[in-house]
């Protein structure tokens, strides 16, 4: 057994199902009420995640432990780590990563540490309110709740970039209206279990039934838009035309920059036959307008020998 | 101005897979054939190595590759609740049923674990008792089990030989590997399984082996066998196994028959009086006899020529999806396979 296999068998043993009684400051900004009571209700029934995903917590973890250490190197005053918060009223629980010194305020803070890619597109809390992952979704409440478990007036959420090490800080001051929709949120899940009912499922979302671990009980109707194959001939032989070009685009973009860069600075050359002219030019700065726009995958899928193009 | 853009640039469904009718063969056949092909290749493209088990041989996509072929295809579906059937023993066993469809095709799937199955009932040798089987683990295996065969069968997925899946960019030797340890047999009840009792499936006859699967079926259905239901439901999974994996494995030597088909038979003056029925037979027959590649060729060079004829009759994309694996095989070109010469 290699150790990568070993690796495997470990985080695989150590996955857990853990029972949950109670609504969790974590899970409350999950979009499904559905999801919210079966996690109160059948929460034995939900599927175990991959070793995969657990190897991704256990880093969570240990970039968690190693962010704390080093803020507290930078002088930082860090208390009240781990402290556990439960509000009996809408049975809340959860437990901040702990409370920052900043200024003169003691702060609430939790700590994510997360890809680079999208520790580069986080800049704002709203980024993650508009995530495409779910999980994403959930931060801005989890640290919504846990400034209104702890009394506090606003938050931090410091996100860790895992390659660089890098850190941001996002202050999240208390949002009235967000939270009281997740104080109602919690409410409705609370009537359902003491019912012992369930909500219905919500419209099928592929980022967030798709993975669900209680899909198997849930049985949500899967709805897709189903793929079209099209007769366009002409497009078709642009295509080919294109993925036929496309080695050759590469090598003159290498060439091109190779040969620019060579000849930077450089007013007026000759080289062989070529007359190669050059001068500097100033770039206006403008603000890119929000827009939205359509992008454009293209991807051949011609492989193997029963791919004959004639 | 907007009309006249429309009309330039509109992309026009032929066969969106909304209107195709998969499983049933028309006369519009080559764009079918062209179709599962495509199919397979877009299927293989979205899935790795991990997604593929190697299992007795046979690749066998496991339920996560199934559902990125999902996702990229466009399948819906619905799962009914599943039901839960107790055995005398104890064990029980989880029988899910769903409704798979793409654009206006559907086909029902159904989705079945046991904790008898040696996944649960063992564990380092020892056996576990039915009470100690997490009946959830049990239940959730069902479902995917649903889902991974709704998905397959709906695509036409469930019979890619390892040729085409490593032609596809999977590395075969990357994807785990199982194998069964015994070979699945029938009871030995000789009054329900006359001469075929005890047998190894894949000693058995296609046709007998289709009939056995019928009765087990019906059996599966009747309360008065409920006590059986367990053993049914698996015996009904290792035919369906046996069944998949036949029509890419030669027969074994001992259930070679003699030729359906005189080889003279199938020289051009004599071909156009063959059956359908009997060209599936000359075809299958020398297909599983490395030693007859040379019957082979003849035998799908003539049927192609013929196809128009005999097409229309023939009510089996599997088979279509056959001669033109086969096609391939043997280097006859199969671009167009059922054109007239």
């Amino acid at each position: 057994m290699t150790i990568a296999e070993r690796q495997l068998d470990w985080a695989q043993s150590r996955i857990r199902q853990s029972p949950c009684h109670i609504n969790r400051a974590s899970e409350l900004g999950h979009p499904c009420d559905r999801y919210l009571v079966f996690l109160r209700t059948r929460w034995k029934e939900a599927s175990l995640h991959s070793p995969e995903l657990q190897l991704i917590f256990d880093e969570g973890r240990t970039h968690e432990q190693a962010a704390v250490r080093q803020l507290e190197a930078m002088g930082y005053r860090i208390q009240e780590q781990q402290r556990d918060y439960e509000w009996k009223e809408y049975q809340i629980t959860g437990h901040i990563d702990g409370k920052i010194q900043v200024s003169d305020a003691l702060l609430p803070f939790e700590f994510k540490s997360m890809s680079p890619w999208i520790w580069d597109k986080t800049t704002t809390i709203d980024d993650l309110h508009a995530a495409k992952q779910p999980w994403l979704r959930k931060y801005p409440a989890q640290v919504m709740l846990y400034t209104l478990l702890a009394n506090a007036s606003e938050a931090l959420l410091i996100l860790k970039n895992k390659l660089t090490g890098r850190l941001k800080d996002l202050l999240v001051p208390l949002d009235f209206t967000y939270a009281e929709s997740l104080l109602k949120k919690a409410e409705r899940v609370n009537a359902h279990v003491a019912a012992g009912t369930t909500p219905p499922p919500i419209p099928w979302e592929e980022a967030i039934c798709g993975s669900c671990k209680f899909g198997h009980i849930c049985l949500p109707e899967a709805k897709r838009e189903a793929l079209q194959f099209v007769a366009f001939p002409e497009l078709e032989e642009k295509l080919k035309r294109r993925a036929a070009l496309e080695t050759a685009k590469q090598e003159y973009d290498a060439l091109d920059k190779e040969v620019k860069e060579t000849v930077k600075g450089q007013a007026k050359v000759v080289v062989g036959d070529f007359l190669i002219t050059g001068k500097e030019q100033t770039r206006k700065a403008y603000p890119v307008k929000a827009s939205t726009f359509w992008v454009t995958t293209i991807d051949r899928f011609q492989v193997g020998e029963g791919a004959s193009d004639e | 101005m907007s009309d006249e853009q429309t009309e330039s640039t509109a992309l026009i469904p032929t066969h969106s897979l909304a209107d195709d009718q998969l499983l049933a063969i028309s006369d519009q056949a080559e764009r079918r054939i062209e179709a599962v092909l495509k199919i397979k290749r877009l299927a293989l493209r979205v899935t790795n190595p991990h997604d593929w088990v190697d299992q007795n041989g046979k690749p066998y996509l496991q339920v996560s590759g199934a559902e990125k072929i999902a996702r990229l295809f466009g399948i819906s579906w619905q799962v009914e609740e599943p039901s839960l059937e107790w055995a005398e023993d104890g064990h029980f066993l989880y029988t899910y049923t769903g409704t798979f469809s793409l654009g206006a095709t559907s086909i029902e799937a159904i989705g079945t674990r046991s904790s008898k199955d040696k996944f649960f009932a063992e564990a380092k040798g020892a056996v576990i008792p039915p009470s100690q089987i997490e009946r959830g683990d049990v239940k959730k295996a069902a479902y995917t089990n649903c889902l991974g065969n709704g998905i397959t069968r709906l695509l036409g997925l469930r019979n890619l030989t390892w040729e085409e899946v490593t032609a596809g960019g999977i590395d075969r030797s990357k994807s785990a590997a199982v194998a069964y340890k015994s070979e699945a047999v029938l009871p030995n009840w000789p009054k329900v399984y006359g001469a075929d009792a005890g047998k190894p499936l894949s000693t058995i006859a296609t046709d007998p082996l289709i009939q056995y699967l019928d009765h087990l079926k019906q059996r599966v259905l009747d309360p008065k066998a409920a006590e059986y239901r367990v053993s049914n439901t698996r015996l009904i999974d290792a035919i369906e196994r046996e069944m998949d994996a036949r029509r890419d494995r030669p027969p074994p030597a001992a259930a070679i028959p003699d030729p359906p088909v005189p080889a003279s038979a199938l020289s051009a003056a004599t071909a156009t009086t063959l059956t359908p029925d009997q060209w599936v037979e000359a075809i299958d027959y020398f297909a599983g006899d490395p030693t007859r590649n040379d019957m082979l060729r003849v035998a799908l060079t003539e049927f192609k020529a013929r196809s128009c004829a005999v097409l229309p009759a023939i009510q089996r994309l599997a088979l279509l999806e056959r001669v033109v694996y086969l096609c391939q095989q043997q280097k006859i070109p199969c671009r167009h396979p059922w054109r007239a010469p």
